[in-house]
């Protein structure tokens, strides 16, 4: 593509140059936490996580298109969502490291399970697919109190076979509720590949199935991913219904800390898969759009560096929950200590 | 005061939470315009419209995880399982999803959800009309499961559940929905969640008991003309664990009756506790009346009534456990 025509892709969207910038910063975040907490997982202060690392793009480029307002359903790979959501470094390393600060779980969930309120981000588990309806039931809660809210749902290519998936599409598109289905295709579930998850092509041919609009963008293309996300968002605040968002990109390492993908993927598709990389992508879009120098590259790195070891440094110091506070926040009756937040 | 069935006594109890509280919806198969396959929902739909008394697709993985997604965002969901056989497919939802919700937040997110099903058998309803499914449920901690086994607590209940922050499973015996009547009061009251009440006082042992099956130890008890005092539980979990000790310690001896097939279900739960709690007081062994380890329930009537506890065997367990 000439310069022109990628000039004209962010500011067609209605972005700016700074726009672009604060992208690639929260995609360069979003790696330099990522690579961090992998870091801290071999050296054993991280017990075990699932990293994002090849789908930042689709993870932030799509976050950048919510409204503060808008609700999130995530699974537990989202960590460049809740970066964009606004989530704080130091938040995602003291819950990282198990710490009594940590607004999201305090050391009961593995790393990586996101929930806030305050984010608009319901609480995230581990049994693939559930948060489907989740969101759905979020959308529902925006249309039955009459706000202009839209719920995003965020899941992978394995949880498209759940009968949560089900579930949650049909219903979504019966009410035409406000919803974003943003399925990030990253080609694995754990060790099974696409070819042994689904029959079509493409996932997104499954939309008209249930009555609703199916989209497919380059989950590698920041640019594209926001643009596809904000169109399914103005479908969804105008009552147009739910969107199936399908984000083809690609998992750069094993499924998770305690997997190993020697066990099933050829070194060579790997070695072929880091050429996909939405990191480089954005810097070569950025350099044809000259919006990019040394100098931003440079400070972006610097300053997620700087955040990544403030936050580890955080939580390094931050005192552990005491092991009997597993015992709170079964039922609201019990009121033990000062967290408690009850109805 | 006026005289209520159950099913009444339950409609009464979504009207005047509905009429209370906005927030308050109601969503499962057949809830709307039909009312419900028992019709506990009658008469609502027309009252309240479609978004409050919602027709959902045939998906009870949906119906449970919608509804836990719109309690997480602070609005009253009722779901309905058409039966309580039905609500399997949810469990996934159910056990580890909106148990977990607040615990796992740390208190951050809570799951205000009333999952309300019909349950229990003797009405040849066979497999799957007739089961028993409460200690599935309450063998998982952050869920609150609720038999009633009156009318009037079948309301005071209800309301109390639709009201709890935290996630309640309410069974009600399909069999008991037109036979079980008594004196229920307009407007709206609470019966509160977790406490049990003393349905007969009585000397000579305690039957333990909950939902249809506690007519029949209250009816054994007279006919047989035994001392006993019948202990309805109410709240399956959390168990009323005073209220259990303390009735055994006064009698000395313990009978537990249940629909459930008897292996792992709630009678083991209370003779263990009368064992922690009680053991010195024992005049005898902790029994239990349960339906025998089948996997099913026959439709053939005789089949079924063969299999299922009963006045006679009530009766007779109870003689045993007095001689004892
Ligand atoms: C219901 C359920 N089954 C199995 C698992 C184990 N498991 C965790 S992640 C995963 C694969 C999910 O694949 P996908 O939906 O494509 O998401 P990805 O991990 O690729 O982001 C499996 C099988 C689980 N967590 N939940
Ligand atoms: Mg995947």
């Amino acid at each position: 593509m000439s310069a022109e025509n990628h000039i004209s892709r962010h500011e067609a969207l209605g972005l700016h140059g700074e726009d672009v910038h604060e992208l690639y910063y929260q995609m360069v975040l979003t790696r330099t936490v990522d690579d961090r907490l992998w870091n801290l997982n071999r050296q054993g202060k991280v017990l075990a996580f699932a990293s994002c690392l090849g789908q930042e793009a689709a993870q932030v480029g799509s976050a950048y298109a919510l409204a503060p307002d808008d609700w999130l359903a995530i699974s537990y790979r989202e960590h460049g969502v809740v970066i964009a959501r606004g989530m704080s470094v130091r938040d995602i390393f003291a819950y990282a490291y198990h710490r009594d600060n940590d607004p999201n779980t305090r050391g009961r969930q593995i790393p990586g399970h996101y929930g806030s309120q305050k984010l608009h981000i319901l609480t995230a588990s581990s049994p693939v697919g559930t948060q489907l309806a989740h969101g759905v039931g979020s959308a529902w809660a925006s249309v039955y109190e009459g706000k202009r809210e839209a719920t995003i749902i965020y899941f992978g290519d394995g949880a498209t076979s759940t009968g949560d998936f089900h579930a949650a599409a049909n219903f979504a598109a019966v009410h035409k509720l406000p919803v974003v289905f943003l399925c990030q295709n990253n080609e694995w579930a754990i060790s099974v590949p696409n070819t042994l998850q689904y029959a079509v092509k493409h996932l997104t041919e499954r939309a008209a199935g249930y009555g609703m609009m199916g989209t497919l963008v380059d989950g590698l293309d920041v640019i594209e991913v926001f643009g596809a996300t904000r169109a399914a968002l103005a479908r969804a605040y105008s009552g147009e219904g739910p969107t199936f968002v399908e984000a083809k990109c690609k998992r750069l390492r094993s499924h998770t800390t305690e997997d190993d993908d020697r066990r099933y993927r050829r070194r060579e598709d790997v070695e072929a898969d880091r050429a996909h990389d939405p990191l480089a992508n954005l810097e070569a879009y950025m350099k044809a759009a000259s919006l990019w120098d040394e100098g931003v590259a440079r400070q972006a790195g610097e300053k997620a560096a700087a955040e990544v070891e403030d936050a580890t440094q955080y939580a390094e110091a931050s005192p552990l929950p005491k092991p009997s506070e597993t015992l709170t926040h079964i039922f609201a009756e019990v009121k033990t200590d000062a967290h408690q937040n009850d109805d | 005061m006026p005289i209520k069935t159950m099913i009444e006594a339950i409609r009464d109890a979504l009207d005047a939470e509905m009429q209370n509280d906005p927030r308050v919806f109601v969503l499962g198969e057949d809830v709307g315009v039909k009312g419900g396959v028992f019709l506990a929902t009658d008469g609502l739909y027309k009252k309240y419209g479609m978004k409050r008394v919602l027709d959902t697709p045939l998906n009870e993985i949906g119906i449970a995880g919608i509804a836990i997604g719109a309690a997480m965002r602070g609005l009253r969901p009722v779901a309905e399982m058409q039966f309580a056989d039905y609500s399997l497919p949810a469990f996934d939802q159910i056990a580890n999803e909106a148990a977990t919700i607040r615990w796992r937040t740390a208190g951050e997110f809570s799951c205000p959800l009333v999952v309300r099903a019909p349950y229990g058998a003797g009405v040849h309803g066979a497999l799957w009309h007739s089961q028993s499914v409460e200690a599935l449920y309450a063998h998982r901690p952050g869920l609150k499961v609720v038999i009633p086994s009156t009318a009037y607590d079948a309301k005071g209940l209800l309301i109390a559940a639709i009201r709890d922050p935290d996630p309640v499973i309410f069974f009600e015996h399909k069999k008991g929905y037109r036979l079980i009547k008594d004196e229920v009061p307009d407007g709206d009251y609470t019966v509160p969640i977790g406490k049990a009440r003393i349905a007969r006082e009585g000397d000579a042992m305690t039957v333990v008991s909950y939902g249809l099956m506690l007519h029949y130890c209250l009816e054994a008890a007279q006919a047989e003309g035994i001392d006993a005092e019948v202990l309805d539980l109410r709240t399956i979990s959390p168990l009323d664990r005073a209220a259990i000790v303390g009735s055994v310690k006064k009698t000395g001896k313990c009978l537990v009756v249940t629909e459930d097939t008897q292996s792992f279900s709630i009678t083991g739960e209370i003779a263990a506790i009368v064992n922690e709690d009680a053991f010195e007081y024992l005049d005898g062994p902790v029994s239990r009346l349960a339906t025998p380890d089948v996997p099913g329930m026959p439709h053939d009537p005789g089949q079924e009534e063969w299999l299922l506890p009963n006045r006679e065997k009530i009766a007779e367990a109870m003689r045993k456990l007095a001689r004892y």
